[in-house]
């Protein structure tokens, strides 16, 4: 449980240094570094119960889909905004790294494991967000027709 | 679409040129601050379709949009708009957002809008130091995940803070996989110093938390996502672009080693 405290604030850490990076507007910052620690939240609780890199990811990349379009409809902001900074604590750095270091040392164990590990997450992560997408795509339009019928005309808040 | 002619209209542009003009400034901000090639592409439709056309198509990709216009009158316009760079700039992104929605609502004239994207593209909500601490704080935190204890992310915070201020220090406009050599260099060279010097403990630790900084991890998954969502094209580039550019790390770590005469992994 400390192991995962001690992550858990790394990760807000590290999600608060990316929403500065990126640009976000300051009133959106709060957010979206929680929204960041939170998605490492269920990837680490997903990958408690099937440490299987594909689902972990998929399942905390759907979340953070379905969340950001969730602030992006509170904030009236793009979505985007949100699930990018989200899904950054998931990001295969080290593998996409390892991956290409591998190639150019000509260490072929090394590009072969981390090009496995860096395919499997960025799939997981992509399939997790085109999912959220399918989701968001059902309850957009009951939203809209309660409340934001006259703001549908602007594309905002699509994944 | 207003009948006087308004102060941002070219001398022989016509309505529609200038209408597909607007929606393609306002396409192209979207696209050059993170914005989605689907919300691009939907952007210059619905400010089309706001303003009288009775037809537009749209073609977008990370580096070029190509769009044409045929208003109820018969009237056509058709232009291509080239995108050099993009960055995520969230709060420009959202500014450009709202002047999309202002001009699909009618609560904004192509006058205004022109007003507000100039107004919209000097957008940028920290400064400098905020920046170099932020960097600090993605390194730093990010390498946790990656094992670093307190001592090597305090040192990737410092590493990922002096890349930062070598990227400001460095030509805005130049080639984008050389700055990434050289950055990545300096993450090496940096990391190995302060391994050599006691400050850290694993030089690989440091690195790959500072690495987080450049690793194209966002555009890799915005680019597997395109493909899985059916733009194929986008996602193929962007998956190609996102592997050059993590070659160009890749490269200047590997010189990194080469310099400094041992692994830095």
């Amino acid at each position: 449980m400390i192991d995962f405290l001690i992550l858990f604030a790394a990760v807000l850490v590290g999600t608060f240094g990316f929403t500065i990076l990126f640009g976000l507007k300051p009133k959106h910052v709060a957010a979206a570094t929680l929204l960041g620690g939170l998605t490492y939240a269920v990837y680490y609780g997903v990958d408690l119960l099937t440490p299987d890199l594909f689902l972990s990811n998929l399942a905390a990349a759907f979340f953070a889909g379905v969340a950001a379009f969730g602030l992006a409809v509170f904030y009236r902001a793009p979505a985007v905004t949100f699930s990018a900074l989200a899904v950054i604590p998931l990001v295969p750095g080290g593998a996409l790294y390892y991956m290409m270091y591998g190639l150019i040392a000509g260490d072929t164990a090394l590009f072969r494991t981390n090009s496995g590990v860096a395919l499997r997450v960025g799939l997981g992560i992509a399939a997790g967000i085109v999912f959220s997408s399918t989701v968001v795509g059902l309850i957009r339009p009951i939203l809209h027709r309660r409340h934001f019928r006259r703001e549908s005309a602007a594309p905002e808040d699509k994944k | 679409m207003e009948n006087e002619r308004s102060a941002h209209r070219f001398e022989g542009e016509t309505e529609a040129d200038y209408l597909l003009r607007t929606a393609l400034d306002v396409a192209a901000l979207t696209l050059r601050s993170g914005g989605e090639i689907h919300r691009v592409e939907e952007t210059i439709q619905r400010i089309c379709s706001a303003f009288g056309a009775a037809h537009t198509e749209v073609f977008a990709i990370h580096s070029q949009i190509i769009a044409s216009v045929r208003m109820k009158d018969g009237a056509y316009s058709s232009q291509v708009r080239r995108i050099y760079e993009s960055d995520n700039r969230f709060a420009r992104l959202n500014e450009v957002n709202r002047i999309s929605r202002a001009l699909c609502l009618g609560k904004m004239t192509l006058d205004e809008a022109q007003d507000a994207i100039a107004r919209a593209k000097g957008i940028n909500p920290y400064p400098l130091w905020m920046n170099l601490l932020a960097s600090a704080c993605g390194a730093g935190g990010l390498s946790f995940l990656f094992g670093a204890g307190i001592r090597d992310a305090l040192c990737a915070g410092l590493v990922g803070l002096l890349v930062t201020l070598l990227g400001c220090l460095l030509p805005k406009n130049g080639n984008v996989f050389l700055t990434m050599v050289l950055r990545s260099f300096a993450i090496g060279v940096l990391s190995r110093a302060l391994v050599l010097f006691g400050a850290g403990i694993d030089a690989g630790k440091i690195i790959v938390g500072a690495i987080m900084l450049l690793v194209p991890g966002v555009s890799f998954g915005n680019a597997m996502r395109d493909l899985l969502g059916g733009d194929t094209l986008s996602g193929t580039l962007g998956i190609v672009r996102s592997i050059l550019l993590a070659a160009s790390i890749a490269f200047g770590l590997f010189v990194a080693t080469a310099v400094t005469g041992g692994a830095v992994l």
